[in-house]
């Protein structure tokens, strides 16, 4: 009777409806595509074709911009528990690191690079993708639109500019396999092959095991919560899908937006809710996983095209708009 | 100078002709690179994708066999369309190429226009040795060495360095010619008519080193008599300009709103360096190669002592020019800024080209000195030897393998001809080409690209080229798929992401060259053929469009400003610069009706609106178009930096913008002026100066 009377109350409950979204339009981007929050609660923005790092900084509303160097088309950003941020330069073939002011000795470059083993040598320049670092920020993990998963220590020491040395690259598939999104958990590493509709979990001793989600179900984005469940946006069935860690079972439950979304980017709240940015639906939805129920918020800017979504500490769900090039926020 | 008696002059002609046979049969004989080359089993030229120059072919065989005054000024087909005579490197006008195309099918001719310039190098090469008193089998060494050498092999890398060359041995042979003739005559007039036929039909930066070559020969070979031949080279290259007034005028005023004129002010654009002049200048590695093969430089030097240090003037003249070229590519040296004031010209490099390959000839000449000087057996047996020595090493000793190197197999994969004519079938919109799935240098992986669309008939909305007109680079330098790389292929992770902005754009198309899909709600699978896939980008803007109301921005002055606008249409809609706000009321009135119809440079729409509306032209801004509404003379607003947009009141309206090239007219009155003093030269009789 209690248990029943508490589905009800869960049921009746009022949604996320308290809820609301505010944007800001974000200077001088051109198409921004990457968004973290770093620990001090500024939210970094990663410009791919503007080739700059912008910063928001949520108390001031105030936002800065760092150059970066030219064609480095940064496509995502990480921060890491020492304040280095990490970004995934997609025209460079390489990750960098720009460390925090404190890591920098006179007369040091503030930036590491680090170029893949395979760019080496080769004719064609290989895009790191997607950027993740497991709770402990431990090590970075990203994928590599060639088929490659590249995982590096964050406390790689500063390395002489290009050095490939620190990063650890594993083949698991072709460009075919078109790995986007990347999650980490402790050990391991979740890459959505949307290619070959499947999740890849790799560890960090190089086991790699495949998880297929159905023909055309197009896995973009990944996210790992803190129970270790992982979660999967399905772009091409329109669905969002869990699997267990464990028995690698998979569930999947179909957007609230039916034909017209397209799930492109996950986060996982600290409530243990799952955000999804749905590109075709011009929504930003969340979904309990207890009452397996979605709710979802409409974006002010039609076609903004979000593709990154960051949780900050207070719980708010920042996401950015690639072609309405605005930072938006959900309260 | 003593006249050759007819019969002596005609045998001296047909042992000419006999050595140069010789030399094809003997460059084919040694050079897999040749042999690969005359028998077509190699074409794809490294370093231009199969289609660079064969796909503007095709343009100029429909221009020829399907003409009007629209197609000819105005390449629609390209880069959302650009004025045809605003990219001479096209050669729009060369003789060789509209005398090919109007008499064969595009690929044969293109395929016979590089032959016909190897001959013509050939040939050049053995007039000049024959004219030179060198006997034939010396001057069928030296075109042998000289044509074998690795930096006339890199002609190939563009089939305009094959052009630019190959007149140049003429040119050379000519300036002998007009050297040896006091007066003005019929030598003078073909010196006027190859300088005008290279002029139109090769590299500009090719030319401008080889006119410094052309003057170091009338310096050394006119040693004495310069105060009436340096005049008398500036006439001859005043009347070769006006001969070619018809390209060079255009091309001039193109000039002006080329990428070229501006591209100092795309600072964070990666290519910018490849275009400033000053980052040019000779590095040890330069010179490595300046001096390679180092067994033939040696062979000079070794030839000139035995000797006895004498040098004759071909190599006098060669001698000049290498010490231009020092003078020129050293930093800070007295020549380096030489042309700067051609900006987005990469000159200095580009400078050792022509002592690359003619160094060969200084060998010849030198052993020639020493041979028709010496009957002794030793120095003789020495000299003959070392042109031998020589020859190899400028034949064997090339960086690149001549079994795969300098020309690379042909294409053989089939076109999307079935996805063509579904684009075809469509309302003319432009096309996203040159994808694949990852970006690696054409040379390595020849895709689909943005030349093969001539073949196909459909217009590309990528420029593939040198340098685009300012607007469009303005508008696409940091576009993907559009210029962004623009010598590789567009990977699926960057053009897909696009889609938004390419419908904002006007592109209705993309050809997708590889195996992964697309994943973006706008596209849509349209059809597949031979590997090749057809995506839709739905909503497209059509190609000309409505719009009541235009955002009225300020002109940003740097390219960047002009980016963040254009990346901001999807969002933001279209903008214009200058132009009036339109009525208030035109925002709420009900949709304008407009039915359209384009050819290549005149467009024409027929409008109804309720309150007056713009009307927005996805083709180019150029100087050389015009507008009308009804017949009356319309202002041309430039509508999302690189589009065209023209304001109609209400009711019904008919548009028409038509293009005209600047000063083609005026060049043509101008060619037909020095025609007539060429001609004249031509018939006049010796002595009547």
């Amino acid at each position: 009777m209690r248990l029943a009377l508490l589905a009800v109350l869960l049921l009746l409950a009022p949604p996320a409806a308290a809820q609301a979204i505010r944007e800001v339009p974000i200077p001088h981007a051109l198409f921004p595509s990457g968004l973290t929050v770093a620990p001090d609660g500024t939210v970094l923005i990663a410009d791919r074709l503007g080739d700059q790092l912008i910063g928001f900084a949520p108390d001031s509303q105030r936002f800065t911009r760092v150059e970066l160097e030219k064609n480095t088309q940064p496509r995502a950003v990480a921060v890491d528990g020492g304040g280095g941020v990490w970004l995934a330069n997609s025209g460079m073939g390489r990750v960098d690191r720009l460390n925090p002011p404190g890591r920098v000795k006179p007369g040091d470059e503030p930036i590491d690079q680090f170029t893949l083993p395979s760019q080496r040598g080769s004719r064609t320049m290989l895009a790191p993708w997607a950027l993740a670092l497991p709770p402990a920020h431990d090590v970075l993990w990203f994928t590599v639109d060639s088929g490659l998963i590249g995982r590096l220590p964050t406390a790689t020491p500063r390395v002489r500019r290009g050095s490939p040395l620190a990063v650890q690259e594993t083949k698991v598939g072709s460009s075919a396999d078109r790995l986007y999104g990347i999650a980490a958990g402790p050990g391991v590493a979740w890459a959505a092959a949307a290619g070959s509709d499947q999740l890849i979990r790799i560890t960090e001793t190089g086991d790699i095991t495949r998880v297929a989600l159905g023909a055309g179900s197009r896995p973009r984005s990944v996210a790992v919560g803190a129970d270790g469940v992982v979660w999967a946006a399905l772009y091409g069935r329109r669905q969002l899908a869990r699997v267990d860690p464990r028995s690698l079972e998979v569930t999947a439950w179909a957007l609230p937006s039916g034909e017209r979304a397209v799930p492109a980017a996950l986060a996982v709240d600290g409530a243990g809710a799952v955000w999804i940015a749905d590109m075709g639906g011009d929504a930003i939805v969340r979904f309990e996983p207890a009452r397996q129920r979605f709710t979802s918020l409409s974006i002010p800017t039609r076609g903004a095209r979000v593709q990154a979504l960051a949780v900050d500490a207070r719980g708010r769900l920042w996401y950015v708009g690639a072609v309405s090039r605005r930072l938006g926020v959900v309260e | 100078m003593a006249s050759t008696p007819p019969r002596a002059a005609g045998r001296g002609w047909a042992i000419t002709l006999a050595a140069v046979v010789v030399t094809l049969l003997l460059l084919a004989a040694i050079s897999p690179v040749y042999r690969d080359f005359f028998r077509g089993e190699r074409d794809l030229y490294q370093g231009a994708s199969f289609a660079n120059f064969s796909g503007h072919l095709e343009y100029d065989r429909r221009v020829l066999h399907d003409f009007s005054w629209g197609a000819w000024f105005w390449n629609g087909d390209k880069a959302m369309g650009m004025p045809r005579f605003g990219e001479i490197l096209n050669r729009p006008i060369y003789p060789v190429h509209l005398l090919a195309v109007a008499l064969l099918p595009t690929i044969t001719a293109w395929h016979w226009i590089n032959v016909l310039h190897v001959i013509a190098a050939v040939a050049g090469l053995v007039v000049l040795g024959r004219h030179l008193g060198w006997p034939a089998w010396l001057a069928v060494l030296a075109a042998v060495g000289t044509m074998a050498s690795h930096e006339a092999l890199a002609h190939f890398s563009d089939v305009i360095d094959l052009a630019a060359a190959a007149w140049v041995p003429w040119q050379l042979w000519l300036t002998l010619k007009v050297l040896e003739r006091p007066a003005w005559g019929r030598w003078d007039a073909l010196w006027i008519l190859c300088a005008a036929l290279r002029f139109v039909g090769s590299n500009p930066n090719r030319v401008l080193y080889y006119e410094v070559l052309v003057f170091a020969f009338v310096v050394s070979f006119g040693w004495g008599r310069l105060r009436v031949e340096i005049p008398k080279l500036a006439a001859r290259y005043a009347l070769a300009l006006m001969l070619a007034a018809p390209l060079l005028i255009p091309a001039f005023a193109h000039f002006a709103e080329s990428a070229r004129t501006h591209f100092m002010q795309f600072d964070d654009w990666h290519m910018r360096r490849a275009y400033k002049w000053t980052v040019y200048f000779m590095t040890p590695a330069d010179a490595a190669r300046l001096l390679s093969p180092p067994a033939v430089w040696i062979a000079v030097v070794v030839a000139v002592i035995v000797v006895g240090g004498r040098v004759g003037p071909l190599t006098c003249a060669l001698g000049g020019y290498l010490v231009f070229v020092v003078l020129h590519t050293l930093r800070n040296a007295p020549l380096w800024f030489l042309m700067a004031v051609l900006p987005g010209v990469r000159i200095p490099q580009k400078s050792f080209e022509p002592i690359d390959w003619l160094v060969v000839l200084a060998l010849v000449e030198t052993a020639w000195l020493g041979l028709a000087k010496t009957s002794r057996a030793l120095p003789r047996v020495a000299l003959v030897g070392l042109v031998v020595a020589g020859v190899a090493a400028s034949a064997f000793m090339l960086p690149d393998d001549p079994r795969r190197g300098y020309i690379l197999p042909r294409w053989t994969r089939p076109l999307p001809e079935r996805l063509a004519a579904a684009i075809r079938a469509e309302p003319r919109a432009p096309v996203l080409l040159a994808t694949a799935p990852e970006r690696t240098a054409d040379t390595a992986q020849p895709v689909l690209n943005s030349n093969h669309h001539f073949f196909l008939g459909i217009p590309s909305a990528r420029f593939f080229g040198d340098v685009p007109t300012y607007a469009f680079m303005r508008a696409t330098y940091r576009v993907p798929g559009l210029l962004h790389i623009q010598r590789s292929p567009t990977a699926l992770g960057e053009w897909e992401e696009m889609a938004d902005l390419y419908a904002a754009l006007g592109i209705r198309w993309a050809i997708w060259d590889g195996v992964a899909e697309p994943q973006h709600p706008r596209l849509r699978a349209a059809g597949e053929e031979q590997g090749f896939r057809l995506y839709e980008i739905l909503d497209a803007r059509p190609l000309v469009y409505a719009t009541p109301a235009l955002r009225s921005v300020e002109r940003p002055a740097a390219p960047r400003g002009a980016v963040e606008l254009v990346f901001g249409l999807p969002a933001d809609g279209p903008f214009c610069y200058g132009c009036p706000a339109a009525p208030a009321e035109a925002a709420a009135a009900p949709a304008a009706s407009l039915s359209w119809r384009w050819a290549p440079g005149a467009v024409s729409a027929e409008v109804d609106s309720a309150r007056g509306t713009y009307i927005v032209l996805g083709e180019t801004s150029s100087r050389g178009w015009h507008a009308t509404v009804d017949g009356v003379a319309a202002p041309i607003y430039q509508a999302n930096e690189m589009f065209q947009a023209v304001w109609v009141g209400p009711g019904r309206h008919h548009v028409a913008w038509n293009f005209r090239e600047p000063g083609f007219f005026i060049g043509l009155a101008v060619m037909a002026a020095a025609g007539g003093v060429v001609a004249w030269l031509f018939v006049r009789r010796p002595g009547t100066a």
